[in-house]
């Protein structure tokens, strides 16, 4: 059985933000202006978080994306009282928007806060919306939203192995992110495979789970060369 | 196929077998014609395909124009509606990567207020849409009447377009267009002209070098193609193989990168890369040739030590250090650009850090710096007219004469990138602006030509250098233009056709093949003499029979790309000939520091390039201006970056509106308190505050450079300088509700500042 993964070498992020741009136009994510992003209801699926460490002139900036954990053992799901969120037998965190009611439970038991919520119905003046991805329901008011994995591609990449009679194989997939990323910081695919490209990047030493103690089993890896743990007491 | 009759009155369209045949199989070949691929990979990559889509998608290739990289992409087309922006994978600049502006292209194609119909302001003083001839002929009439007096601007980058405006205004008599280029273009070249001997932009081959100094150039943010420098960072950085240093006065998403950070006073480059100089000839490293390249252009010894870090305001020993670095690394490099050249001494300071690469014998070997060349398709357009005129020749021009004649402005926004021009252009006898926005500057124009936008258009451009490999890179339309919007190659070929001064082409597409076709001619005919300047390399055209074959294959092929063996050193230093050789050149050292106003307390502006919203074109975009700044994260609006210890002394907290007062004007916006600010500085993001420029632009943030002063130039270059400039900073008030700042930060739950709880990883198992 395929366990749907992602890499994130974070020693090779720059943290220019195309991948939150390349996300926003392959998931009809919608952009709610300025009053509502003021009360913090960006919608953004993925983001750059930005640490920094020290003080001028000895001062380090740290970038990170977090998305959607894909979690092994998911905060977010035992909370809903519809089921609107599962876990697929690939190890997806699926949502079923039409299921969702939108108490926001998922929400608040996220300790990555992926998870976004639509307070109105989407917006896209015409011709904006020539723009939207047929590939992927764009989501009403009242439903809460997070990334995917692109699943809509996974299904893409199933189709067409499907077609030639094959399975999928390592890189038939990639995620929006991944493919615009300038500087190949992502890796995604089947942690199930030994040999797929993110399994390798798994079993690097630079490799750490983020928030790995709440045990949550993320289906993200992080690499790093340098220190993200927390400091020794 | 045949009609019908369906609901009553409507047509009904019923498709008989053949006819699913017959459309099926020209859907096919349509198919197949529109991907004009360089690789098979468009068709035969995965996930392009899905027979659960209700439309096909079609892969196109295209190239981005949104900046003037060059990077080619690949447009997913559904029933004819373009759906989303990937980087293509064998792209000659970008190899598959996308930047957030790369993306956002989308969004300017299907914008809601885009100029869709030519209009002309009536006598009501609102613009009024009117047929194309008639404004084709309305501008035609105005040009003609007095050539002289017509001035025209382009903000084309450098390549055939620009060619073909010059072209037209040599047809029509006008004076050589003003080409409407980033600071660094023009600075650049004035510098290479001093330090190497030949003005073509440097071309830097990062990512084989192994120790990169980079004088003030933001390649991660927003410097010519920020995805080939940074897939380059990474294959310098990849395993700490090489080293970054970034010798900046401001924190830019490049110095949060580097591996060090010098964060020199602003105004200082130019003296910092002559102290290094210095050490460096003094560190018994150098040969004795390269010693003395270095020495023609600088006979002064360079500044010692102590100087150099009492002038930069950094630490003498930083310094030392970097140096003995250079001096150990087998292939330094130094680049050049961004803040360290918009000052009034940016051509001496550019030329300063590039002189460097002699001292390190950077120039011409892999890992160094290479001449920036091209094709030469500008000028094979453009035949025997003039050269195009740097910025500043807009205010000069408004300015020196009585009342100006027609104006005309074709893909630019000067009224938004410089203060003061308002009354010039209301003083102007027409003002025409081939724009597919209602910006600043097109607001006020008396005539509006529609103009198509990336995906619509024929493209044929020559990428800014990145690692010195020439390249001149063709794409067909993606997409059906909106409305009435045309080519401005076209409507320049209209307008010099109306203007009774036609050139010899019905349009841009026709002007590039015919360019192609003598460029094979003169190739052929000089048959193995490389030394003829108008000749392509002989590899480019090997093969073809004649012609029309090599435009065919050129143009289907997606243009011509240059191989490494094309890179060379520029031609002074290629040459070897020392009567060639640049003699002194003005030396930072020697020139005074730029000063503070006494009295009072002042900080060092400095005006800087987003990498969302880079000089503002960005700004018109949903995605872009819902999209978090890197460093402060604060989405749509202007701030200003203030240090800590700056901001505790004068009571100011992130959000407070501040006040910045320069010599003429002054502008109000929040503050954000960052560690990462030099003492003494402010940073001010360019890009926002447009008067006009759609719904999402409109009043959005704050002009910065409302604040420059439009009179001070780049020595040298005929630029704007945008360094250098001082403010006062004063606190006015707590923000309004509707001032805060939207800053984006939602934060782990768990963690205060940086993410905290490592543990190994278990494959995510449940």
């Amino acid at each position: 059985m395929t366990r749907w993964g992602m890499a994130i070498d974070l020693d090779r992020c720059t943290g220019c933000e195309a991948c939150v741009v390349a996300c926003a136009a392959e998931n009809n994510i919608q952009t709610v202006g300025e009053e509502q992003a003021r009360e913090g209801r960006a919608m953004h699926w993925l983001r750059i978080e930005r640490y920094y460490e020290g003080e001028f002139p000895n001062v380090r900036t740290r970038f990170m994306p977090v998305l959607c954990q894909q979690c092994g053992a998911a905060p977010c799901e035992p909370v809903c009282p519809v089921y609107a969120t599962y876990h697929n037998p690939e190890g997806l965190n699926a949502m079923v928007y039409s299921r969702c009611i939108g108490t926001r439970f998922c929400a608040n038991n996220c300790p990555y806060t992926v998870r976004v919520f639509n307070w109105f119905d989407a917006e896209f003046p015409a011709p904006l919306d020539s723009q939207l991805n047929p590939d992927v329901s764009v989501r009403p008011g009242g439903v809460m939203e997070k990334c995917t994995f692109c699943v809509q591609r996974i299904q893409a990449g199933k189709d067409e192995a499907a077609q030639e009679d094959r399975e999928v194989m390592d890189g038939d997939v990639k995620t929006a992110c991944q493919q615009s990323c300038p500087t190949k910081a992502i890796a995604f695919g089947d942690l199930e495979d030994p040999d797929s490209e993110v399994s390798r990047w798994a079993e690097s030493p630079r490799a750490f789970s983020l928030l790995g103690d709440l045990d949550t089993r993320p289906g993200v890896v992080y690499l790093s060369g340098t220190e993200w743990r927390e400091p020794a007491e | 196929m045949s009609g019908g009759d369906g609901k009553r009155g409507e047509p009904r369209v019923t498709i008989g077998r053949r006819d699913f045949f017959k459309v099926y199989a020209a859907a096919g070949v349509a198919v197949l014609e529109g991907c004009r691929r360089r690789d098979q990979e468009l068709i035969e990559s995965p996930a392009r395909r899905s027979t659960a889509l209700p439309g096909a998608s079609v892969w196109r290739r295209s190239i981005c124009e949104q900046c003037g990289a060059g990077c080619e992409i690949e447009v997913r087309t559904v029933d004819r509606l373009a759906k989303k922006i990937e980087g293509l994978p064998s792209g000659f600049v970008n190899a598959g990567g996308v930047c957030a502006l790369g993306h956002s292209a989308l969004q300017e194609l299907y914008h809601p207020d885009r100029v869709t119909e030519p209009m002309r302001r009536g006598a009501s003083g609102e613009l009024e849409p009117i047929p194309w001839e008639e404004a084709l002929e309305t501008v035609a009439a105005a040009i003609a009447e007095a050539p002289e007096r017509a001035t025209l601007v382009s903000g084309s980058p450098s390549g055939p377009l620009l060619g073909l405006w010059r072209r037209f205004a040599a047809a029509v008599g006008a004076s050589p267009p003003i080409h409407w280029q980033p600071t660094d273009a023009v600075v650049e070249r004035a510098a290479a002209r001093l330090a190497f001997g030949e003005s073509t932009r440097p071309a830097y081959d990062l990512a084989r070098a192994d120790y990169v100094v980079s004088v003030g150039v933001p390649f991660l943010d927003r410097w010519r193609s920020p995805v080939h420098f940074g897939a380059a960072w990474a294959e310098l950085t990849a395993d700490r193989r090489g080293k970054l240093v970034q010798v900046e006065a401001r924190h830019s998403l490049t110095a949060a990168n580097a591996d060090d950070w010098l964060p020199v006073r602003p105004g200082s480059e130019g003296f910092f890369a002559r102290g290094v100089a210095g050490l460096l000839l003094g560190s018994g490293a150098v040969g004795e040739e390269e010693r003395a390249a270095y020495e023609a252009l600088y006979p002064e010894a360079p500044p010692d030590l102590a100087a150099t870090a009492e002038r930069c305001g950094i630490d003498a020993g930083r310094i030392e250090h970097l140096a003995a670095e250079l001096a150990r690394a087998r292939r330094p490099l130094v680049m050049v650009g961004g803040s360290a050249l918009d000052g009034e001494n940016g051509v001496a300071a550019s030329a300063a850090a590039l002189a460097l690469n002699l001292l390190l014998g950077a120039v011409g070997r892999e890992g160094g710096v290479f001449a920036g060349v091209d094709f030469g398709f500008e000028n094979r357009l453009a035949g025997e007219a003039a050269a195009a005129l740097p910025p500043a020749a807009l205010s000069d021009r408004l300015a020196g004469e009585g009342e100006s004649g027609v104006l005309v402005v074709s893909e630019a926004d000067p009224l938004h990138g410089v203060p003061g021009l308002e009354a010039a252009f209301d003083g102007a006898g027409t003002v025409v602006a081939l724009s597919a926005f209602f910006d600043d500057t097109t607001s006020r124009a008396d005539l509006v030509l529609p103009v198509q936008t990336d995906l619509e258009r024929f493209q044929a451009v020559e990428p800014d250098p990145v690692h010195g490999v020439p390249a001149l890179l063709i794409a067909s339309p993606v997409v059906a233009p909106r409305g009435e919007a045309r080519h401005p190659g076209d409507v320049a070929l209209a307008l010099a056709a109306a203007a009774g001064s036609a050139l010899p082409w019905p349009g841009f597409q026709e002007a590039v093949e015919s360019a192609l076709s003598d460029a094979f001619g003169v190739t052929r005919a000089a048959d193995d003499d490389a030394s003829d300047p108008a000749a392509l390399p002989a590899p480019l055209i090997a093969g073809a029979l004649n012609a029309r074959q090599f435009v065919r294959r050129t143009t289907d092929a997606g243009g011509l790309v240059g191989t490494g063996e094309m890179r060379r050193a520029p031609a002074a230093l290629a040459s070897g000939d020392a009567d060639e050789a640049p003699g002194p050149i003005p030396d930072p050292a020697s020139l005074p520091a730029p000063s503070a106003p006494a009295g009072v307390e002042s900080f060092a502006m400095i005006p800087f390039e987003s990498p969302k919203l880079g000089d503002g074109r960005g700004a018109n975009r949903p995605w872009l201006q819902e999209l978090p700044d890197p460093l402060s994260t604060v989405m749509w609006g202007s701030w200003v970056e203030m240090a800590s210890t700056d901001a505790d002394r004068l009571g100011i907290h992130t959000g407070d509106i501040v006040r910045l007062t320069g010599t003429a004007a002054e502008i109000e916006l929040p503050a954000i308190v960052l560690p990462t600010v030099r003492p003494g500085s402010v940073g001010v993001p360019v890009g926002g505050g447009h008067a006009d420029y759609g719904r999402y632009a409109r009043g959005r943030g704050v002009n910065v450079n409302a604040l420059l002063d439009p009179d001070r130039r780049v020595a040298g270059a005929g630029a704007f300088a945008r360094g250098d400039v001082r403010v006062r900073v004063e606190r006015l008030r707590r923000p309004r509700r509707a001032e805060r700042p939207v800053i984006y930060g939602r934060g782990l739950r768990q963690a205060e500042e940086i993410p905290v709880g490592w543990a190994p990883h278990d494959g995510g198992k449940a």
